[in-house]
């Protein structure tokens, strides 16, 4: 059974619901290992995100254009001794699509029935 | 694509050990969770690996007609049969792991070729054999309910008409009794099978949230 055109899946929900609140806190820019350390701790995960499963959904929402990604800079990156990150950023389609999605309970995140955000 | 992908976790694996080593954690503990993010993304990443190609080919007409005999003919025929031929192997087999597993294992393969072929896959006998993607479909349950329901009526309705007959072994319907009886049992068992795989995939989720708490 293929899910409904434009309808969001659980993780998807989540992902995007992380995106906008790191955007409200002055973070609107994130890479992968940041946004699923975030969904980890704000559900009280034991786990990390598989890195399948989070890469192919942050994928599916920047081709549905509620995500925009580019590559930093690479000076930026060796400035700092790294990779360089790919960094994300949920976009204004993204926002409204999270406001449509189904409601969750006040402090309950999408995705994760019953787990209340503390 | 490719390139950016590996680029991207090479980038997700060097924060991963940072953020462990500025938490104190070994680098045993870092090896066993990046393991295990792989071992439990590997089904995503193929799937996603497949439906990219998939999309990438090159589509005429011919190749799509090809394309959707080939998704008919597995989906329709080869997948149903291997699940009514891992469920026949295991109920009359004296040793039924190995030929069902085999079953199983070339399946698998199966799948793995239709999905790189085709395109990802998502049907009954496959979510039964467990290489359908877990995605909620909230009618399932009803179909498998249905199902089972259907299979216990024709078993009853079969059985009370075996009954009814003076001498079933002497009776020319006694055949397409006998043969309704089987397919009825099979399908119940089909169902049973399908209803316990849908409720211990429900149950995980709701364990999952609940651990949580």
């Amino acid at each position: 059974m293929r899910r409904k055109q434009g309808a969001l899946v659980p993780l998807e929900q989540a992902l995007l619901a992380v995106a906008v609140e790191l955007a409200k806190a002055g973070r609107p820019q994130f890479h992968g290992f940041a946004v699923a350390k975030e969904l980890m701790e704000r559900e009280a995960a034991r786990r990390l995100t598989a890195h399948g499963t989070l890469y192919k959904a942050l994928e599916r929402l920047e081709r549905a254009g509620l995500l925009t990604s580019h590559w930093e800079d690479p000076v930026v990156a060796a400035d700092a001794g790294r990779p360089r990150r790919r960094l994300y950023q949920v976009t204004a389609l993204g926002e409204r699509a999270l406001a449509r999605a189904p409601a969750t309970r006040p402090g309950q995140l999408p995705g994760r029935p019953g787990i209340v955000d503390t | 694509m490719r390139d950016a992908r590996r680029a991207e976790l090479r980038s997700d694996l060097w924060e991963h050990l940072q953020h462990a080593s500025g938490d104190g954690h070994g680098r045993l503990r870092w090896s066993l969770q990046v393991i295990g993010r792989v071992v439990r993304g590997m089904a995503d990443d193929l799937w996603w690996r497949f439906a990219q190609q998939a999309a990438a080919r090159p589509r005429t007409e011919a190749t799509e007609r090809r394309r959707h005999l080939f998704a008919w003919l597995f989906d329709w025929v080869v997948s149903p049969a291997f699940a009514i031929g891992v469920l026949l192997t295991a109920w009359a087999s004296t040793s039924p792991f190995w030929p069902a597993g085999a079953l199983v294992v070339l399946f698998v393969a199966l799948t793995v070729l239709r999905m790189k072929l085709v395109g990802p896959i998502s049907n009954e006998s496959a979510y039964m054999l467990g290489v359908a993607p877990p995605d909620a479909d909230p009618q399932r349950l009803r179909r498998h309910w249905g199902g089972l329901l259907s299979s216990v009526l024709l078993l009853v309705g079969a059985r009370a008409y075996a009954a009814a007959l003076d001498d079933p072994l002497r009776d020319p319907a006694y055949g397409l009794v006998h043969l309704a009886v089987s397919l009825a049992s099979l399908g119940i068992l089909v169902s049973v099978l399908m209803l316990l795989n849908e409720y211990v995939r429900r149950w995980r989720r709701q364990r999952r949230g609940r651990s949580g708490e």
